[in-house]
């Protein structure tokens, strides 16, 4: 098959798809680091679900219900700190939990200041084209 | 709520809904001015930034906003915080990643819906059809839901009940379906889109208005998280007392034959071997929401701090407290089917402690987690990925003016998302201490208690804002409503009627015909809902998952990949819908089909979240997976019309 990737060069779509590619990087980044920080520093122990079985389900129902979930996969090497009530703070004394605090109002800020430079700096203003009339 | 504020809140109400009809008016003037249908169904690609805005945060914020995720804070504390933590990155998400390329796209094959551009960059008139069925299929199920929600809300502010009775509930659903449905479709597109303006600054002016009058009324957020820490492990149960394993009957006002509202809180100590002692504070009530008797129930622990409690020396200790003969009819036991008297110890499992409002998971009733490790990584998915995968904000993405416009509604809808959604956590967080009797039955109703205990201690000017409150679930309800009549109109008069069984159908047919369509597709709905199955939220859940799971994989790639093939393109939709479906409703069909064969069923069918992780997320990658592969392995596209929307020469 012949190389055809150079004649797909629309600059809109060549724009676009590097604008969302970097917006799908921030997605992951902030995943990463909300779940990793707040799994780690804001979650009790008794964290994963145990299974509802009854004796009574057919085996199939059974299987799909035992099935380990990722918590109990990836958990154990993801456990930070075991939290209290004893050393509960609030960073600044805003009233925000600390884990909240660092693993969500953070990167919020982070992600307002991001989105606002991928606005000004990042996007760029294409001509949309002209619009075909409705077949 | 008293009086006052009901009389201010039914003008506020009228004034709303009149400001509504107007909108519709106006837009319907508009509708000569251009084609019909490019108007009617997409306001002409004319939209403004603030438009696009508005119109975009109104209609992803369902009444669940207001009414759902209110009720949650409220149950479980600051986990909801990282519940709602990817919206950090939902209006970039959201807008940024598809907005200007299917808005190019859609402009080059003049395509007016989502189903319109499929089959115009895929050439397939069955994946035009497909996308149909399944928007129809999945929006109409979603609307049965929130003409429910909305008749409720019209209902209760219109207090009905009053007046009709037992049809109040009728009467409500036809008031909700009469507003909405001719606004709708008199006005078309850019009504919808002007009452969401209108919907979203009436949503986001409330929540910013809130925040700092509950702040200030409850002392600050420190100080709430040091009555929930100070106070902590206790489960507040309702004012009418019927949960756990006492129901508290109480004994009637001789006049008005109306109950006294009581709120039971039992308390763990943190200490083992305590004794089982009992309370009773008479209060002042400053609303409707707070009771004037507190029952303060001490529970006994062993030598590990375990509870060990039984209801029956609860009961017997309220019975010799001096108060009781004034305040109870009597205390039966709630669970106690045979009247035995022999209930089982209370189990120190029903109880919230104080660390669980504060630190993650979250405690459900039944001490299972709230939100576990998987769900925390799937609502990354749900919000900000299975966000950009909704028809109904897809299509507004196709109708913006020019990239200027799309750049500077990410702007306002960034800034935007952040005034809202974690300052509704504070505010109902500081709820928790101000309002902390309000049953977990009403929790539902926690946004409306909240704004009326917050304005009943400020002058009766202020009591406006409290009817401000109480519109926007009505506003968030109407705004996604509005917008998915249309997009079942669009379908099918659009993808259906025109493109595929008339296409020389004449302009006047094609007005009337949409007209109608949102008019019989309006009253239909409302029938539904005069008798809307149980499950209505499970419902709404399946339905947002079954769109993303159906429809972003195939518009990503169809637009960004221009090796996508039309049987990647069907692989990829049918193995997304299939994927939520089975997932949702497996063991459901498995419980029928054991019911019809005689098999046990003494089980409850649920959900199935494999490895802990929300059917979204596999709807999601089974899509996307099928999506690459099959078009890897499938005949490609002709050349021409890949070129058409992927090259500059063409597109020159």
């Amino acid at each position: 098959m012949p190389d055809t990737s150079s004649t797909y060069d629309d600059p809109l779509f060549l724009h676009s798809r590097r604008e969302a590619f970097f917006v799908l990087g921030l997605w992951l980044f902030c995943m990463v680091w909300s779940v990793t920080y707040c799994y780690r520093n804001g979650y009790l122990s008794y964290a994963e679900p145990k299974p509802s079985l009854t004796e009574e389900m057919p085996g199939i129902v059974k299987g799909i219900r035992s099935l380990p979930t990722v918590g109990q996969i990836i958990g154990p090497q993801m456990e930070g700190r075991e939290r209290s009530l004893d050393d509960f703070h609030s960073p600044l004394g805003l009233g925000i939990p600390d884990w909240v605090f660092y693993g969500i109002a953070m990167p919020w800020l982070v992600c307002i200041g991001v989105s606002v430079w991928w606005c000004l700096f990042f996007f760029q203003e294409d001509d949309l084209g002209k619009s075909e009339q409705p077949s | 709520m008293n009086e006052g504020t009901s009389a201010i809140t039914i003008v506020t109400f009228l004034v709303y809904i009149g400001g509504v009809f107007l909108l519709a008016i106006f837009s319907h003037k508009l509708l000569s001015k251009s084609s019909f249908m490019g108007e009617y169904f997409l306001g002409s690609r004319g939209l403004g930034s603030w438009a696009l805005a508005f119109t975009f945060a109104a209609t992803s914020s369902s009444g669940g906003s207001f009414t759902g995720f209110p009720a949650l804070i409220y149950s479980y504390g600051w986990i909801l915080a990282f519940w709602i933590a990817s919206y950090m990155v939902v209006p970039v998400c959201t807008m940024g990643v598809l907005g200007k390329r299917l808005n190019q796209v859609a402009r080059k094959s003049g395509a007016i819906t989502i189903p319109d551009v499929l089959r115009d960059r895929f050439n397939s008139t069955f994946l035009g059809l497909f996308a149909t069925c399944t928007i129809i299929f999945f929006t109409v199920a979603n609307l049965v839901a929130q003409f429910k929600a909305g008749a409720l809300i019209v209902e209760e502010t219109f207090n009905l009940s009053q007046f009709f009775s037992d049809y109040s509930y009728l009467w409500g659903l036809v008031i909700f379906a009469v507003v909405v449905v001719f606004y709708t479709a008199y006005g078309g597109f850019r009504a919808v889109v002007w009452t969401d303006v209108m919907q979203g600054i009436v949503m986001g002016a409330g929540v910013i208005i809130l925040v700092p009058v509950i702040l200030y009324q409850a002392g600050g957020l420190t100080e709430v998280n040091r009555k929930i820490r100070n106070h902590p492990p206790h489960l507040v149960t309702s004012i009418s007392g019927k949960q756990n394993d006492l129901a508290f009957v109480l004994k009637k006002a001789e006049d008005t034959q109306e109950e006294l509202p009581v709120g039971v809180e039992y308390v763990v100590a943190d200490s083992p071997n305590t004794e089982l002692s009992v309370k009773l504070d008479q209060t002042v009530p400053v609303d409707d929401s707070s009771p004037e008797l507190i029952v303060r129930v001490n529970l006994a622990t062993d030598q590990d701090g375990n509870v060990e409690t039984k209801a029956e020396d609860i009961k017997n200790l309220i019975e010799q407290d001096s108060l009781f003969d004034r305040i109870f009819e009597k205390i039966v036991y709630a669970f106690d089917n045979d009247g035995s008297g022999n209930v089982a110890a209370m189990s120190v499992n029903h109880f919230i402690h104080g660390k669980d409002f504060l630190f993650g998971p979250g405690r459900r009733k039944d001490a299972s987690p709230f939100h576990p490790l998987g769900m925390g990584l799937s609502f990354f998915f749900m919000w900000a990925i299975s966000g950009m995968g909704q028809p109904g904000t897809m299509v507004r993405l196709m109708a913006f003016e020019e990239s200027r416009t799309l750049k500077r509604a990410v702007f306002t809808v960034t800034f935007y998302y952040a005034l809202i959604y974690l300052p509704l956590v504070f505010i109902f967080i500081a709820a928790r201490t101000l309002l902390p009797y309000i049953p977990q039955e009403d929790a539902d109703k926690s946004m409306v208690l909240v704004a009326t205990r917050v304005v009943s201690q400020l002058g009766w000017q202020y009591k406006i804002l409290a009817a401000i409150f109480v519109a926007a679930p009505f506003a968030a309800i109407m705004s996604t409503v509005d917008s998915f009549l249309l997009m079942i109109s669009s379908s099918l008069v659009r993808d259906v009627y025109q493109r595929t069984i008339n296409p020389n159908v004449t302009e006047k047919v094609v007005k009337w015909a949409s007209y109608a369509t949102t008019g019989i597709v309006g009253a239909l709905v409302t029938i539904a809902a005069t008798h809307p199955p149980d499950f209505l939220q499970y419902i709404i859940v399946f339905t947002g998952g079954g769109f993303a799971a159906t429809f972003l994989a195939v518009t990503f790639l169809g637009i960004f990949w221009p090796k996508m093939t039309s049987s990647g393109a069907i692989a990829s939709m049918v193995g997304g819908f299939c994927t939520i479906f089975f997932l949702f409703v497996g063991e459901m069909i498995v419980w029928y089909i054991s019911s019809f064969t005689g098999l046990n069923t003494e089980w409850t069918p649920t959900r199935m979240d494999l490895l802990g992780l929300h059917p979204i997320f596999w709807g999601l990658v089974i899509s996307f997976g099928m999506g690459i592969v099959v078009s890897l392995f499938s005949q490609p596209l002709p050349d021409d019309l890949v070129r058409k929307y992927f090259s500059k020469a063409v597109a020159e």
